[in-house]
This record gives structure tokens, sequence and C-alpha cells, in this order.
């Protein structure tokens, strides 16, 4: 398996992780703690990726993408690698590898956000806060 | 395991006119909770990494939102939410880390 493919228990499945029904805080942004391989879908709409608080780098690459995959759980890299690509998977944040660090962005996607940590060894993936906050988000 | 389990030391954070921005400077290993209401855990920074340390942040509910497994020096900004408060949790084996954690409530209420 190269360092760019998905792990097996997400090729089986939709080739992501899903945690887009994170409910709205009241206060502060969503936030979730990365602290495994793989891909995962914060969100699946417009909003606002505020940070990647990084405090344990691991192995491997993290990508944080406007967009969410297709249905092979794979993203157009042909187009994304395109100078002038606003379209789905736009990149916002590219670390390879991952650096430790309070990566500040306050970066808007239009299109959903996925992070996508893979390479390296399977067993020692970084550790990250992110935080973003939907568009018009309402707290339930 | 329960939060009443924890062994949890409360500390109650005061805000001044002016500002809903609250800090509390942490020293000594334990588990803290520092808000028991929905709040924005505003930043975690780190002034020393002590000696062998480890922090982590919670919500009031328990859910790790900021993990910190080897301390070190640095200053982190999240703006994230915390719903049911905040927990920080420092643990080293001889010198605790010293962390100031800034965060914000609704109003200035101290509960």
């Amino acid at each position: 398996m190269s360092a760019t493919q998905l792990y097996p228990y997400e090729v089986d499945g939709p080739g992501y992780i899903d945690l887009t029904a994170m409910p709205m805080p009241a206060l502060g942004g969503k936030v979730w703690v990365l602290d495994r391989k793989g891909q995962f879908v914060l969100e699946k709409g417009p909003g606002t990726f505020r940070t990647t608080a990084c405090t344990h780098a691991g192995s491997g690459n993290l990508l944080i993408l406007d967009g969410v995959p297709e249905e092979n759980g794979e993203f157009r890299w042909d187009l994304i690698e395109k100078p002038n690509y606003f379209g789905n998977g736009k990149l916002l944040f590219k670390a390879n590898p991952v650096v430790m660090g309070s990566w500040m962005l306050d970066a808007g996607f239009n299109h959903g956000l996925t992070v996508r940590h893979l390479g390296g060894q399977f067993g020692t993936p970084a550790m990250a806060s992110l935080v973003w906050v939907p568009y018009k988000a309402k707290v339930k | 395991m329960s939060l009443e389990d924890w062994g949890l030391i409360d500390l109650y954070v005061p805000a001044s006119p002016g500002s809903l921005m609250r800090a509390v400077q942490l020293c000594q290993n334990g588990k803290f909770r520092i808000s028991r209401r929905d709040a924005e855990l505003y930043s975690v920074q780190i002034i020393s990494s002590g000696a062998w340390a480890h922090l982590d942040v919670y919500n009031g509910k328990g859910r790790k939102i900021f993990p910190m497994c080897s301390a070190f020096t640095g200053s982190f900004w999240l703006s994230a939410g915390a719903e049911g408060g905040l927990i920080v949790c420092l643990l080293s084996r001889t010198t605790a880390p010293l962390v100031m954690v800034n965060f914000r409530e609704k109003d200035l209420k101290v509960v």
C-alpha cells in the first residue's frame, strides 16, 4: 500500500469517516481532536476553517481540503494540482510531513471540509485540535 | 467512568466588565474544572513545559478538545466550543507545566 492510499477500513465503506453530525456549540466553533490516521469529512457545506493546533507531529502528512471526496473516496487530484483550481477539493492546508504548531487560518471553504491524514506508520498519527465554524450555523 | 469519579478540583474564574474573557494560570498537577457551563476555549498557553509533563483540556462532558501528550511551550489559539464547561488536566512526574487558559462564557456571572 502506498503512502497516499486509503486504509482498508475506509475503502470498505464510503472512503471516509463522516463527522458532520457533530452539534454546533453555543459559544465558539466546532472542535474535533485528530488522533488517528484516515480521511475525515467534517462538514458538507460552506464555512470557515479556523485553526489546526498540532501538538504532536507523529508521521505522515496532513491535508485539509475545501470539499468532500467523490464516490470512490478520492478527490480529483489531476484537477486539484492545477493552478487556479477553485472547485471541490481545493487545498486549504498541506503539511508534509506534519509539523507541530498553532496554524491559524480562518480560511473560508465552499464545498465542504475534509481532513486527510495518511502516510507514514499507521500507529503513529499526529495529534491536533481542529476548529471550524459552519456558515450560518444554528445551535440546537 | 463518570465525571464524578475524576476527582475534580473546582476553580472559579471571574471576568471583568469590559471583556468576557477569563484567564486562569495553573501550575500543579491535578484535574481542574475551570468552567461549569457552555464556554469558548479561546487559547491555551504553555509557559513552562515542566518535566515529563502531559496536559489535556476536556469539555464539561468529558470529551477531549485539546491534547498535549508531551508538553512543550507555545501559544495555541483555538476559539473552540466547550459544551458544559472546561476541565484542564495536568500530569507530570515531577514538575508540573505552567499553563494559562483563556476562555469566555456568555456573561459575567461566576457560576
